[in-house]
């Protein structure tokens, strides 16, 4: 293996530095027309009338749509399982401008078809609109007492969970914590805004669409066309980041498609940033009572947790699912972890960024935490003492486990051994200091895909897959993977993705790719290798003629044993084949559920407290990771950045406010909506432990785009706390939480 | 947007004059803040006068008595100028606290001291807003909660949002005049002066007459303030508005406060001075004791609402921290 | 299955084919990007007359642009939508993301808040026309060398953002250099990596 290890730059880097890639709604379509949605200015509702006169008398203005006179469209199946990628795709059953039902804040009530861009937005502004107003009444987070059952956690999972006897053993335990934690609705808000370009031809559709699932949006825009699926192309090869909300199909698409097939023209539609925040999901706030029994010695009997998430009133489900992650954390033989929805005028919540994990981990670890202060026990003693050798919740054991490594390793780096355990007692220049720490998981997930390989006759190799690019690096590990089980030189490989009309494969959510996409392009290009060898001895006028096909490899683009040998060039041209190209589908095997696979990390964290004004803030951070073998350590160290600086959002920053006179946001704009940017970031330590899982899979990874920065939530406040004494279970921080100490 | 006219003015009194020629005229310098609001749908100009092209207006110049400032210098240019930073340096401090350098090789000074309203409800056509429309009345005065951001000082019925300037709490501070240019004449004013608190009867919050540009900004150097700082609090570390800032201006001699100034952006509908507290400090020693008494005494007028209530004393910390860090920074500090 | 060489269909040409197709090819030119030599109006055969156009001519990368825009257009959206200089990206369209940076003679700003119009005597510089007889910019290259990106959608904002911010002399310190590229918001939180790469640029 020469190239899976090694810390290769983006294959696509120099194109992204240029400006040269071209984006879903970069690309130049001839004759194209603009849209622009109009969105609605109540949360719940009914248009009582709209008026688009002045809208049409603009010059340009080719189409106004509104529920008056939008085609039919159907609401796309929504039974999403992570576990059948090949299944339903649909983000929100509701698809606005179908009747005239208002169901969140921002839902699009007109589409402005025009000439221009100026013009389309124009128009938008002049149409008039009257609503009806639905009130309620609302809370800042998901009340308990509105709670209802679940449709479905993740298509598979248990809302609720028990292993045990949860509240006898809690009553028992000689030390009991009871607290409640709450996390915010949080929005995605990748740079580049969700939009679609629709094309038509005769009867066939063909949708740009920055996606991280094209055969999800190929399946669920045809669904809600009502037209067959393999008329439908989808084509997204490279995605302004996803972050788990451009994997289902949200109504956008369909609206778009339609639309241009009745205008008549090929027809681009961006979201507005604004629209962002309204209409293609969220994070779901959550609420929850957590209750942990243990012993005077640390040891932890029982962990209950009762999760409310807030959901849309049109359908009840939950993706940010606190009860999972923290059932396999630690070895508490007594669990509960039961989920419940609150339903709010919101649209249907979607997956974000290690989807559970990050409210899930905020809670179990700043608990733990908590029990560690109670018990007067280092926070890592605590956790070693109740480490899970297994997995507890599918009584499986560990493909591998490097969790004490991580905690031991960390600690050394950050400096663990100057803590003083007193709250308040360190401090630095006249500021608080706090230390903090937190552990990390994230599940390593493996679904099958199909991938084709092929070698063309002037040398170079296509990988062949309909992936798509989120910035993850799967086009450059693709090449690594290819390079090292073909035996050819990585300059002579190209990677093609993101079009429906290539193989097909699982979207690019939860961190498999590496797993699934990975382990796919590995087994495809053994399987060509074995094919090419085969066709040099099986041709008469080859050097390698009748050597039996194990005794031989490839190495450096020539086939041999290591004294005869012959060119992949040569040997096609033998053969008189212009190319030679195979396809594989890899499939679920028993073996791998034999075995829980996870990743696992530890997070270290120095926050500084302004004593006077109680302002806080983060000087250090520290992560050791086990994620098995890293394909490549630049783009998967650069995945770690990537989540903690979203875990440093969710802690610290990020916030949707709502009016809750209406249930309206007060900030739906990047200006209002604080995403962290550079001056946020402390200094960032973050490595990977030198073990590679060969349980895992044949690739010997696990999982690392989701792994960052889950934990690291807790591990903050929980810093905090240290510095301060004041426990802050409601994120995001927020000045004005640590008044109190500001004397 | 709307389709406008767009005249470019070549002079003072062209520029002046063309904006009184049409209704729903405005002025365009960098455009940063009016283009956006364009774009929205929440201004609607008949015609753009570009004053970009009027030659003399972007001079910096110390005069002895004052620094000046031409109208149409960048932010960017005003916050590094030499001049700036070793006679009036509590302007570059605030500057340099807002938006970002993209923003501020843009936004002109005018520009700054005029920016508009940044509150939701000002930027949503459908919300009731006395800044948008005559006769309004601010929701946040029909929902007695307020919200986060509401303003602490000036309450009124059209609108309640605080004022957004950094860079005009740092100059209100220093006790800067805003020179304001008619057809036949030139007047100053202090800043406390220039602005109002929002009426009902028209949607300004400036005594900028019709008939009248701003030319520059006069920072006066009688006080003899030989300390300053600035400290901006809000919810990310940087490329935020504040939740609350500082700005504190002091002469101090053998320890002993001979003049201060102090104001704070994001607490008041208007960029906000704290003159009773200014008062208190004069004569007395520069000591945490005494900031801390100041801060008090700046507070004492707050009209706190349930959803911002946190504010008086985070604004009362705010200012002790800033008072401090005005003592720990004479002129000439590199920060 | 479509292949690349296949005959064009209605509604997009080959060259936009060819734009959409190409991902990154190792070690192979990559096609130009048409909007990179664009001299004249692009979509002639759109019959639309935009209404109260106006005739500008714009410096754009050394080259001089004559075209007829809506004087509404933002010099953002003329570059994208007119010219199809599809480099510098839309990320919000409000001066909140940093997305849209550009240089307007040599100094950086936001191409989403200003009127294209009002630019006829300024020198434009767009990401487009960073590199040098297809050599990267040395900024660029430490965007590569370094990771500097993950996505790329806020790469051109962040590159065109740190030239200018090196050129200003904002880079003398890790926190002066956080500090002056926090205009640019990446949502890939590729921060510690931009900045390294602008440490790399500055020696």
């Amino acid at each position: 293996m020469e190239q899976i290890t090694k810390p290769l730059n983006r294959v696509d880097g120099p194109d992204k530095v240029s400006g040269k890639i071209c984006y879903a709604n970069d690309v130049a379509i001839d004759n194209l027309a603009f849209g622009y949605f109009v969105s609605a200015t109540i949360a719940k509702g009914r248009v009582k009338s709209i008026r688009t006169e002045r809208a049409l008398s603009q010059k340009g203005v080719l189409k106004i749509f509104t529920h008056k006179n939008m085609p039919r469209l159907y609401s796309p199946p929504t039974y999403i399982s992570p576990f059948d990628p090949s299944g339903d795709s649909g983000q929100q059953k509701h698809v606005p401008m179908q009747d005239d039902k208002i169901a969140y804040d921002l839902q699009y009530i007109a589409l402005v078809v025009a000439e221009s861009f100026e013009v389309a937005q124009e128009a938008g502004h002049l149409i008039e609109v009257v609503y009806e107003e639905e009130k309620g009444t609302y809370e800042e987070h998901p009340n308990p007492n509105n709670a209802e059952e679940l449709e479905f956690l993740f298509g598979i999972m248990e809302g609720d969970y028990h292993r045990g006897k949860p509240e006898a053993s809690f009553e028992k335990s000689e030390v009991k914590l009871e607290q409640t934690y709450t996390t915010q609705t949080m929005h995605h808000q990748p740079m580049e805004r969700h939009g679609t370009t629709a094309v038509w031809n005769a009867g066939s559709l063909t949708v740009y669409e920055p996606t991280a699932w094209i055969f999800g949006h190929q399946k669920g825009v045809a669904e809600m066309l009502g037209m067959p699926v393999e008329d439908v192309t989808v084509i997204s090869p490279y995605v302004g980041g996803a972050f788990g909300g451009k994997g289902l199909v949200a109504p956008h698409t369909g609206i778009v498609a339609a639309a241009a097939k009745e205008v008549n023209r090929p027809l681009r539609v961006e979201l507005t940033r604004k629209q962002l925040f309204g209409c293609v999901g969220l994070r779901s706030a959550t609420h929850s009572e957590v209750k942990v029994g243990a012993e005077k010695d640390g040891t932890i009997n029982s962990i209950i947790i009762h999760t409310t998430g807030e959901t849309s009133e049109f359908q009840k489900t939950a993706f940010e699912s606190s009860v999972i992650a923290p059932r396999m954390m630690y070895n508490n033989p007594h669990m509960r972890a039961k989920m419940e929805v609150a339903p709010v005028p919101m649209s249907g919540p979607v997956p974000m960024r290690s989807p559970g994990e990050a409210s899930g981990l905020f809670l179990l670890e700043s608990v733990l935490d908590e029990l560690s202060y109670k018990l007067d026990m280092d926070p890592i003693a605590l956790r070693k003492k109740n480490h899970a050798d297994k997995n507890l919740e599918t009584n499986l054991p560990w493909t591998s486990k490097h969790l004490n490594e991580c905690y031991d390793v960390g600690a050394r780096k950050f400096g663990w051994n100057k803590r003083n355990p007193k709250v308040s007692s360190m401090t630095k220049d006249g500021m608080l200091v706090g230390y903090g720490m937190a552990s990390g998981s994230y599940p390593t997930l493996f679904h099958p895909a199909s991938a084709k390989a092929k070698l063309l006759n002037d040398g170079s190799v296509e990988l062949i897959v309909g992936t798509q690019e989120i910035g993850t690096g799967t086009n450059t590990i693709i090449r690594q993977i290819a390079a090292d089980y073909l035996g050819v030189d990585i300059k002579n490989i190209k990677v093609i993705m993101g079009n429906t009309s290539y193989p097909k494969t699982p979207p690019t959510v939860a961190a498999f790719t590496a797993a699934s996409v990975g382990t796919t392009i590995a087994k495809v290009c053994e399987q060509l290798k074995t094919n090419l060898i085969r066709l040099a001895t099986s041709n008469e006028a080859s050097p390698l003629f009748g050597l039996k096909v194990e005794t031989l490899n490839i190495s450096n683009g020539t086939i041999t044993n290591g004294t005869k040998e012959e060119s992949l060039q040569t040997t096609l041209k033998c053969a008189g084949r212009p190319y030679v190209e195979t396809q594989l589908q890899t499939q679920y095997s028993p073996e791998m559920f034999k075995k829980s696979s996870s990743s696992f990390g530890a997070n270290f964290v120095e926050v500084e407290v302004d004593p006077i004004t109680g302002w806080a803030s983060l000087k250090r951070i520290v992560g050791v990771y086990d994620c098995g073998k890293i394909i490549n350590p630049k783009t998967a160290h650069s995945q770690l950045i990537g989540g903690c600086v979203f875990a440093i959002g969710m802690a610290m920053q990020e916030a949707a406010e709502r009016d809750l006179s209406n249930f309206r946001y007060l900030n739906s704009d990047l200006g209002g909506y604080h995403m962290p940017v550079q001056a946020d970031i402390p200094d960032l330590d973050l490595s990977f432990l030198d073990h590679t899982d060969k349980e895992a899979n044949i690739l010997e990874v696990k999982s690392v785009g989701e792994l960052g920065g889950v934990g690291l939530q807790a591990a903050i406040m929980n810093a905090i706390y240290h510095a301060t004494g004041v426990r802050i279970r409601s994120l995001p921080y927020k000045p004005e939480k640590l008044l109190e100490i500001a004397e | 947007m709307n389709f406008f006219q767009y005249t470019e003015a070549k002079t003072t009194r062209d520029a002046i004059k063309a904006k009184q020629e049409k209704e729903a005229s405005y002025f365009i310098a960098g455009g940063s803040n009016l283009v956006d609001m364009m774009k929205e749908g929440i201004q609607h100009p008949q015609q753009l006068v570009d004053i970009n092209t009027i030659s003399g207006l972007r001079e910096i110049k110390n005069t002895g008595d004052t620094v000046y400032l031409g109208t149409l210098a960048s932010n960017t240019v005003a916050a590094e100028s030499e001049k700036i930073i070793n006679f009036a340096p509590l302007v570059s401090q605030s500057i340099v606290k807002g938006a970002t350098q993209q923003i501020r090789n843009m936004a002109t000074i005018g520009g700054n001291l005029m920016q508009e309203s940044r509150c939701p409800f000002f930027y949503d056509v459908s919300a009731s807003c006395g800044r948008r429309t005559v006769g309004d009345v601010c929701p946040t005065v029909t929902a007695k909660d307020g919200i986060r951001t509401n303003a602490l000082f000036g309450l009124n019925e059209s609108c309640n949002t605080p004022h957004p300037s950094d860079m005009a709490v740092g100059m209100l501070a220093l006790r800067s005049k805003v020179v304001l240019q008619s057809k036949n004449d030139t007047r100053k004013l202090t800043l406390d002066k220039f602005y109002h608190i929002p009426v009902k009867e028209n949607t300004k919050i400036t005594h900028l007459q019709d008939g009248e540009m701003i030319v520059g900004v006069e920072i006066p150097l009688e006080h003899g303030f030989n300390h300053s700082a600035y400290l901006k609090v809000r919810d990310r570390k940087s490329y935020a508005f504040a939740l609350i800032s500082g700005a504190a201006a002091l002469n101090i001699q053998t320890g002993t406060i001979l003049n201060a100034g102090l104001a704070s952006g994001w607490v008041g509908t208007i960029p906000w001075r704290f003159e009773e507290a200014e008062n208190f400090l004069q004569g007395k020693a520069a000591t945490e004791s005494n900031f801390r008494q100041a801060a008090k005494i700046a507070v004492g007028n707050a009209q706190p609402k349930k959803n911002n209530a946190f504010k008086v004393k985070l604004l009362e910390k705010i200012l002790i921290r800033t008072l401090l860090m005005a003592k720990e920074t004479p002129y000439g500090t590199n920060n | 299955m479509k292949e690349e060489n296949k005959p064009v269909k209605k509604g997009f040409s080959r060259r936009n084919f060819l734009q959409v197709s190409g991902t990154g090819v190792a070690g192979l030119a990559v096609a130009p990007l048409l909007g990179a030599q664009a001299v004249e109006q692009k979509n002639p055969e759109r019959p639309f007359e935009i209404p109260n156009a106006v005739d500008v001519q714009l410096n754009i990368n050394n080259e001089t642009i004559k075209l007829k825009i809506d004087p509404r257009a933002s010099l953002l959206d003329t570059l994208r939508y007119k010219l199809n200089m599809t480099g510098t990206k839309k990320g919000c369209d409000a001066g909140h993301c940093g997305a849209c940076t550009i240089h307007i003679n040599g100094e950086r700003k936001l191409s989403c808040l200003t009127l294209a119009m009002r630019h006829q005597n300024d020198k434009i510089t767009t990401i487009e026309g960073l590199s040098k007889d297809g050599v990267l910019h040395p900024v660029q290259q430490a965007f590569v060398d370094n990771d500097a990106f993950q996505c790329g959608y806020c790469t051109s904002g962040q590159v065109m953002s740190a030239v200018a911010c090196i050129k200003e002399g904002h880079n003398k310190s890790t926190e002066e250099i956080k500090e002056y590229m926090s205009g640019n918001i990446c949502r890939c939180g590729a921060y510690p990596n931009i900045i390294k790469a602008v440490k790399a640029a500055s020696k």
